[in-house]
This record gives structure tokens, sequence and C-alpha cells, in this order.
């Protein structure tokens, strides 16, 4: 018996030591790479998020998304130089539908061509960082 | 106090996929995670009722639950790698089969302990490698602003901090379970391990924003 909860301290404390570690380990990478990421952009990170949040429009109501989805879907690769026809062939709908899609919108944003519609989606930050990457990287 | 803990840990398992189910419309349901998370509300359920009240032989449960959760984490990481070291986990995936097989060879619905040993350790080797591949990824591209609002940060870290942190328990199981006649004490830390992985899962599933691709 006593050779028993010999056995299972020793277990319970390795165990221990082993969930420390994995959480140390994770706090050290993700320390480090906070640090990389703030030398490379020359600012902290909580810099950079305050940076973020002075960016972004200041009412509810600037920020709202007037578009759909799909929308959303159709001036992403628009961005990045799809035609209607590819457009169409990316999203497994019809050409004709890309051109409704852009028609209302166009409509939603009073612009008077596609480029007011991109220039409003860009400006009110409708993108997701992640998407913006894309762009950028394309 | 072990029935508390056991249970909490059990029915937090369906969590996940009721938060993904209520937001779905703000949450991304193409995401890599998806298939794990399924498995984890079924393997609740399972454990619940085929386990818990009809009393069903637990072996079998034990060797069919590795094989889906190699592939739903396999389908996980693989997803987040994009496809660049198509290599590794095509290597990973061939090992694996083969430690599958040799775990249902000595595999035998009176003993699981072997089987288990083998497949949690072979899971465990693969989840090293995988986070190891993914922050490599990371600190390559670079590219996430803060990687506490980031939803694979608190996957990668669940699977990581629960395949370490139970990695002993299972290496040794055999030896553990045929010595010990308090299971319950060692058990312990495989419900501790999941309820930590359960609720970095729905921390995960609480900080994912939906792309639009």
């Amino acid at each position: 018996m006593e050779y028993e909860k010999a056995f299972k301290v020793i277990f319970w404390v390795l165990s221990g030591v082993m969930f420390a570690v994995a959480l140390g380990v994770l706090m050290f990478l993700q320390s480090i790479y906070h640090t990389v990421y703030a030398k490379i952009n020359g600012k902290t990170i909580t810099e950079l998020e305050e940076k973020a949040i002075e960016e972004q429009p200041e009412s509810a109501e600037q920020s709202f998304n007037p578009f759909s989805e799909r929308e959303m879907e159709v001036i992403f690769y628009t961005i990045k130089g799809y035609g209607a026809v590819e457009v169409a062939d990316k999203l497994k709908i019809s050409k004709r539908t890309v051109e409704r899609h852009k028609e209302n919108m166009k409509d939603k944003t009073d612009s008077k061509n596609f480029t007011g519609v991109i220039y409003y989606a860009l400006t009110n930050r409708l993108f997701t960082d992640k998407d913006l990457k894309k762009l950028q990287n394309h | 106090m072990y029935q508390i803990i056991f249970y909490t840990t059990l029915f937090i398992g369906i969590a996940p996929l009721v938060v993904l189910f209520t937001k779905k419309r703000a949450f991304d349901k193409t995401h890599p995670i998806v298939p794990f998370i399924w498995l984890t509300a079924i393997a609740t359920l399972y454990e619940f009722t085929g386990t818990g009240l009809l009393k069903i032989n637990t072996n079998y449960w034990f060797q069919f639950y590795s094989l889906f959760e190699f592939l739903t984490l396999f389908y996980f990481f693989y997803r987040l790698s994009e496809y660049i070291y198509t290599l590794i986990y095509r290597t990973l995936m061939l090992l694996f089969v083969a430690s599958y097989l040799i775990s249902l060879f000595v595999w035998s619905d009176t003993d699981k302990l072997i089987s288990m040993t083998i497949n949690k350790i072979f899971m465990s080797c693969f989840i090293f490698i995988a986070v190891y591949l993914w922050f490599k990824s990371l600190f390559k591209n670079v590219e996430i602003l803060n990687l506490w609002k980031h939803d694979n940060f608190y996957f990668v870290s669940a699977f990581f901090i629960y395949y370490f942190a139970t990695f002993l328990l299972f290496l040794f199981g055999n030896v553990v379970f045929d010595i010990s006649i308090y299971v319950t004490d060692y058990w312990l830390v495989n419900v501790i391990a999941t309820l930590i992985l359960r609720i970095l899962l729905i921390t995960g599933i609480w900080n994912m924003k939906k792309p639009l691709r």
C-alpha cells in the first residue's frame, strides 16, 4: 500500500509538471511571437490594437455592413482582378447573377460604378484582417 | 468529488457544438475544427448513454474513438497547414495506419490497455509534430496581430496541453491500471485534462470570426 501511495504521488507530481511545462511552452512561444510581430511592425501589440480601434468607424451605423455574404465574395474576387465570368465560376453561380449582385451593390451604396462599391467596402472596413492580408499578398 | 468533475467534463463536451449552432450566422461552419467538435459531442452522448446507462463494453468504444480522433485531428492540422507539409502529413497518416493495425492486432474485448497505449502514444507524437509545424508557419508568416484573439491558437493550445499532460498516463497506462485498484485516482488526470481541452475549445469557438472563404 505504501508503495502504491508513493507511486500515486509521484505520478500526480509528474503529471502536474507535464501540464506546467506545456503551459509554459505555449506562454513562451506566444510571448516570443508577439515580440517578433511588434519588432516587424515597429509597435507593441497594444499600440497596434489601439491603432486598429482608432481606425475603426466611430458609430455603429457607419460600421453596418449592407452587403450579403455572397456580395462580399463578389467584391473580394473583383478586387483580386477576376472578371464577371471568373467570379461566377469561382462562386458556382451564373454570370447574370454576378452582374445582378453588382447592380444591387451599386444601388445600396449609391455608386455610379463598381469602383465606388469597392471604395465603400474598404473605407468602411467591411473585410476581415485575414481577407485584407490575402488581397495584399495577391 | 470525482463524480462532479467527471460529469461536468462529460456534459461540457456538448457545449462547443451548442455554441457553434446558436451562433451559426457569425461563425465559420467550414472551419477545420468542426469535425472534431462533432466528434466531441457524439462522444459525450455515447459515453453517457452507451457506457454510463447501457454499460456497453468500453473496449470497443476506445478503439473506435482512437480512429475518429486521429482522423478529425489530422483533418484539422492538415487544413491548418494549408497543404504545405504534405509529405510529412502523408507519412504521418501511413504511420498511423501501421500503428492502428498493430493496436488492432493486440486488442481484445477484455483488454484495451495495450492498444489504447499504442494509439494514444502515436496520437501524442502526431500532435507534437503538428503543433511544431503550426508554430513554424506562424513564425514564418507573422500575420496574426494578437494570438489571444485567434481561434486556432486556442485549438492548438488545447490539443498540445491535453496530449502533453496525459502523455505519462497513457505511456504507463498498462502498468498503472494493472497495479492499482484505485484506477480513478489516475484517470482523474485525463478527466481534468479533458475539461481544460473542452474549455479551450469553447474559448476558441467563441473567438472564431467568419472569413469570406
